[in-house]
């Protein structure tokens, strides 16, 4: 009788219980997966095969609010960030794997930000680190769907976080040394409407001295998400990202100007006086040696809009559809220069007129003029996945359409060194010339067009233990540059180029046992040339009726930098270890950096030859107790210049065998953590070895250990302030002294500091000790 | 009874289904309607229907991170499966609430035995099946297994997705242990999230079936509902 009920519940069970197919199945029940990072933050247990690291919101929020996101990278196996202060506000960068951020490629969501025409990355404009969750980086390989027509060296991702589901207002406001200070404010909405929609908006202010000189960072951001679920699977996600700045620059320094003037020394801070103009004499005004800190300025403001529209059309058929417009106005760098008056048809437009008004055209007049970059880049990637037995197929299509506009327009400063116009955006204020049009130092526009088709295989075999991803990508830009006739380049011309190529990718994922896997990567990369191998290239010519006539154009043939890029690895997920290590070799071929041209008899921009670099990369974090964690990376790095530099028609540098400069040989990080209950607090150490700082390796920067401390507690919520928190962050730890190459770029190096014809390469002081202090609550 | 059904599993369809436990329990319906409900085990249902991570109340949050949760449930079966005679256990089920209840032997008939535990009968069962206990033993090693290997998924993809969900896998594992098919059996909405389940169980190495349980049987399938959550959650 008993087995009875029991066989009624049983085949009820059979019938019911999976459906169709009636089967006696033993459930293992519910098991939750979690993809948060072991070692707090610090590490993933990547899968990849290709060298890959990342780090997540529980480690980035270690930072200073203040801090821009390659400073919250800078522990990663393979980076080395700099930055130009504590805060990061005034700006910084990165190399990895001896690439510059502007020959790698950087998304923030999805969105390219690299600079259309050249490629550089400002790091401060991008993101509030609050709204942060990761970074990831791919050392040296590009990732097939990567948006990117300048990433030889692999790229970084940024992801934003998503609004909360429940509804939540936060506040945070921070103060800290050299003034900063920094108002954060962010309202979640929750799911509204039975799960559908919710959205986030955050506005915040952070202003700090610099920490040297006069002067300061003013910054202003915005982000706004929503996110609407049209059913599981399918979701249409639209963000806002809007920056505006405007900070005083900080002055790099010689090796000589720091033993002469000292570690502090910065701007002037005397407001250049103008000559009291005088009718019929030429009065010839010269910048002051030291320039003026409040004509240095960096202002810029930019917004990315995206949407992102993600579509489950059946279980094995993902499609996506991704639109975006990205918009960036500004300027930067020195801004105190001189231009000359003049009234002749033997220069364009009749010459500048009178900037001084007393009269006459024969003085030379201090200015403030700096080299505007605008640019409008609409663009879109459409990506479509599907699942073919134990293929995992995508392909895509990725499309922007970027109008880059550099002009170079000048306005006038008073006598307390204040201009009316920073931004220069004001055309009634700029100085114009003989016959009305506005004095421009430069006056470029650009249409690129990049493009990338792309398809990628990943192909589970032997029960997945055993992963081949084949990757393709088939990418270009066409640049349709026009020089309009400016003081700069004094005829309009215009040419177009277009750079393609096909770049394949293998990438294999062997597991050895459950938590151990070897993985092998080969992946083409490529870089167009910056827009700069177009600029002066007008030879000869004469002026007659304000127009130049007669002259030449010099050939562009400039081919794009290639990478191949090899890494093998091997990693282990344990419970509490996890490491991953990779050997890399990167044949990095025809650079692109000022040099001798043989061909056209000039100095420009153009293909100087190759170079290879290797090395190892290990990162491992390591739970040791239930309340520590210790996180560790170590990377080696060699690179060798292939050939010599010609910089003359008979004369070369000697080049060939040196390391690039600004890649030291070793670089280890480690981070110890400490969480119970409330408190949590971090001693994170990163170690810079000695960096050359000309390509012949003739001078050279000492390493350095910066140490940084974070400590926060969550205080007990009362009736105003729900879960509040305080959080110090002190860096520098040890006020140890260091430098840091001023070298913006992968290809303006100094060739040579000793000797004839050399030239001191310049170097950013890095900040002393500095403390910011946090507080934080809901309501 | 099981064996029978089990031949024919391929040929019975949720149509055919109504129709035969409506006839079954036409059939046998005098028979199996007890007066008194709470005196026999509804156990037997739920070892099968039910998904064994059953909170107490479900709708307050885990008192604890998930990973401590899990860590409890492994444990769990070398505590409570010391002796197969004690008749007033549940049939055991992976589940950390029932583990408090299992973990002290609790005295004969207590209708009122451990009456917050959902899981635990009214009253105790007729002395258990030693195997069944075996094979519980061994689910749960199976599960504790995958709990150990699974990942969220990693790459690109995922960092800038971030997908959310729960994906429903199963797979047939032969006596070796030796994995013989697997598949997704519900999905989650997100193809990243099915494969990395699916290459999650593919991936395991599993035990051998010990000689007790399914006898017979040269395979027996599993399912498992991994629900993936990414990291900071909003």
């Amino acid at each position: 009788m008993q087995l009875f009920p029991k066989s009624i519940a049983l085949v009820i069970s059979i019938l019911y219980s999976t459906g169709a197919i009636a089967e006696d199945t033993a459930a293992l029940g519910r098991i939750q997966v979690e993809g948060d990072a072991p070692g707090s933050g610090w590490m993933v247990q990547e899968e990849t095969p290709k060298a890959r690291s990342s780090i997540t919101r529980a480690a980035i929020e270690q930072n200073s609010p203040l801090n821009n996101p390659f400073q919250a990278s800078n522990l990663l196996p393979g980076i080395n960030a700099y930055s130009y202060d504590a805060t990061g506000l005034f700006g910084g960068g990165m190399r990895m794997r001896g690439f510059n951020s502007d020959q790698i490629g950087v998304t923030v969501d999805g969105v390219p930000v690299n600079d259309a025409g050249n490629f550089a990355v400002y790091a401060p404009e991008l993101i509030d680190l609050e709204n942060l969750d990761e970074i990831f980086v791919t050392q040296g390989s590009t990732d097939t769907d990567a948006p990117h027509v300048g990433s030889v060296g692999g790229n970084i991702g940024m992801v934003t976080s998503s609004p909360t589901d429940e509804h939540r207002f936060r506040v945070q406001q921070s103060f800290g040394s050299n003034n900063a200070r920094k108002t954060f404010l962010r309202a979640d909405t929750g799911y509204l409407g039975d799960n559908r929609f919710k959205a986030f908006i955050s506005y915040s202010k952070a202003e700090a001295d610099k920490w040297k000189g006069s002067g300061a960072a003013d910054r202003e951001h915005v982000d706004f998400k929503g996110v609407l679920n049209l059913s599981p699977g399918n979701s249409i996600t639209a963000g806002l990202l809007w920056n505006k700045m405007l900070n005083n620059n900080l002055r790099s320094l010689t090796l000589a100007e720091i033993d002469t003037l000292g570690r502090n020394a910065d701007f002037g801070t005397t407001p250049p006086r103008h000559l009291a103009g005088v009718n019929g004499t030429a009065q010839i005004e010269r910048g002051p040696s030291d320039l003026y800190y409040n004509l240095n300025l960096n202002p810029f403001k930019n917004y990315i809009a995206t949407l992102k529209g993600n579509f489950q059309l059946t279980p094995d058929l993902h499609l996506d559809v991704e639109p975006y417009y990205w918009y960036g106005y500004g300027t930067g760098g020195n801004e105190l220069r001189t231009v000359s008056e003049s009234n002749t048809q033997a220069r364009l437009g009749g010459g500048i007129r009178d900037i001084n008004l007393d009269g006459d055209t024969l003085d030379t007049v201090m200015i403030y003029s700096g080299a505007i970059t605008k640019t409008h880049r609409p663009g879109i990637t459409v990506r479509l996945s599907t699942q073919v037995d134990n293929h995992k197929l995508m392909a895509g299509y990725w499309y922007e359409h970027a109008r880059h506009s550099r002009s170079q327009p000048a306005v006038n400063f008073d006598a307390t060194g204040n201009t009316v116009d920073p931004w220069l955006e004001n055309p009634s204020q700029y100085l114009l010339r003989q016959d009305g049009s506005a004095y421009q130092g430069r006056d470029f526009l650009t249409i690129n067009t990049a493009r990338s088709l792309f398809l990628q295989d990943s192909i589970g075999l032997m029960n997945d233990k055993l992963n081949v991803q084949l990757g393709l990508r088939h990418t270009g830009i066409n640049r349709d540059f026009t020089n309009y006739a400016s003081e700069g380049g004094v005829a309009t011309y215009n040419i177009q180029k277009d750079y393609a190529k096909t770049l394949p990718s293998l990438g294999v994922r062997y597991q050895l046992a459950p938590e151990q896997q070897a993985f092998f990567n080969l992946a083409e990369n490529f870089r167009a040339p910056p827009d700069s191998v177009f600029y002066g290239l007008i030879n000869g010519g004469t002026f007659s009726n304000g127009v130049l006539t007669g002259y030449t154009l010099r050939p562009v043939n400039v081919a794009p930098e290639t990478a191949t890029n090899l890494d093998i690895g091997y990693r282990y997920a344990g419970k509490a270890l996890t490491f991953s290590g990779s050997l890399f070799h990167v044949d990095y071929r025809d650079r692109i950096a000022s040099a001798y041209d043989p061909v056209n008899g000039t100095n420009t921009n153009y293909n100087v030859g190759d170079s290879t670099t290797r090395g190892f990369e290990l990162e491992s974090s390591w739970r040791f107790q239930a309340k520590w964690s210790l996180y560790a990376s170590l990377t080696y790095t060699r690179s060798r210049i292939g050939q010599d530099l010609q910089t003359a028609a008979n004369s070369y540098e000697a080049t060939a065998g040196k390391q690039f400069p600004d890649v030291p040989n070793w670089m280890a990080g480690l981070a110890l953590q400490y969480r119970s209950g409330p408190w949590s607090g971090s001693l994170s150490a990163k170690y810079t070895g000695q960096r050359y700082s000309t390509l012949v390796n003739d001078e050279s920067v000492g390493g350095f250990t910066l140490v940084n401390f974070d400590a926060a507690c969550r205080l007990p919520s009362t009736n105003l302030f729900r879960n509040p928190l305080v959080r110090l962050n002190v860096y520098n730890l040890l006020n140890t002294d260091y430098l840091y190459l001023n070298a913006g770029s992968g290809a303006s190096f100094t060739a040579r500091a000793v000797g004839a014809g050399g030239s001191s390469p310049y170097y950013y002081v890095g900040a002393p000790r500095t403390l910011s202090i946090m507080l934080a609550s809901d309501f | 009874m099981t064996e029978f059904l089990f031949r024919f599993r391929e040929t019975i369809s949720a149509a055919n289904a109504t129709a035969l436990v409506a006839l079954l329990l036409v059939l046998f319906g005098p028979f199996t309607m007890p007066p008194n409900p709470s005196a026999l085990s509804p156990a037997p249902i739920e070892v099968i229907l039910a998904t064994p991570e059953i909170e107490a109340s479900p709708d307050t949050p885990p008192p604890q991170p998930v990973a401590k949760k899990d860590h409890v449930m492994s444990r769990k079966p070398a505590q409570t499966h010391l002796s197969p005679l004690m008749p007033e256990h549940p049939l055991p089920m992976p589940d950390n609430t029932a583990s408090p209840a299992l973990a002290e032997p609790t005295p004969l008939p207590a209708p009122a035995a451990a009456p917050e535990t959902i899981l635990a009968p009214q009253a105790p069962p007729p002395p258990r099946n030693p195997a069944k206990d075996v094979e519980a033993l061994y689910v749960a090693r199976v599960r504790a297994h995958i709990q150990s290997i699974k990942h969220y998924p990693t790459g690109r993809e995922a960092s800038l997705q971030r997908p959310r969900g729960t994906a429903v896998v199963w797979f047939t594992l032969r006596r070796s242990g030796e994995l013989a098919e697997a598949g997704v059996e519900k999905p989650s909405g997100s193809m990243l999230l099915d494969s990395a389940a699916l290459s999650t169980v593919r991936r395991g190495i599993y035990p051998p079936f010990p000689d007790n349980v399914w006898t017979g049987k040269t395979q027996q399938r599993f399912s498992v509902e991994l629900d993936f959550i990414p990291y900071n959650p909003s």
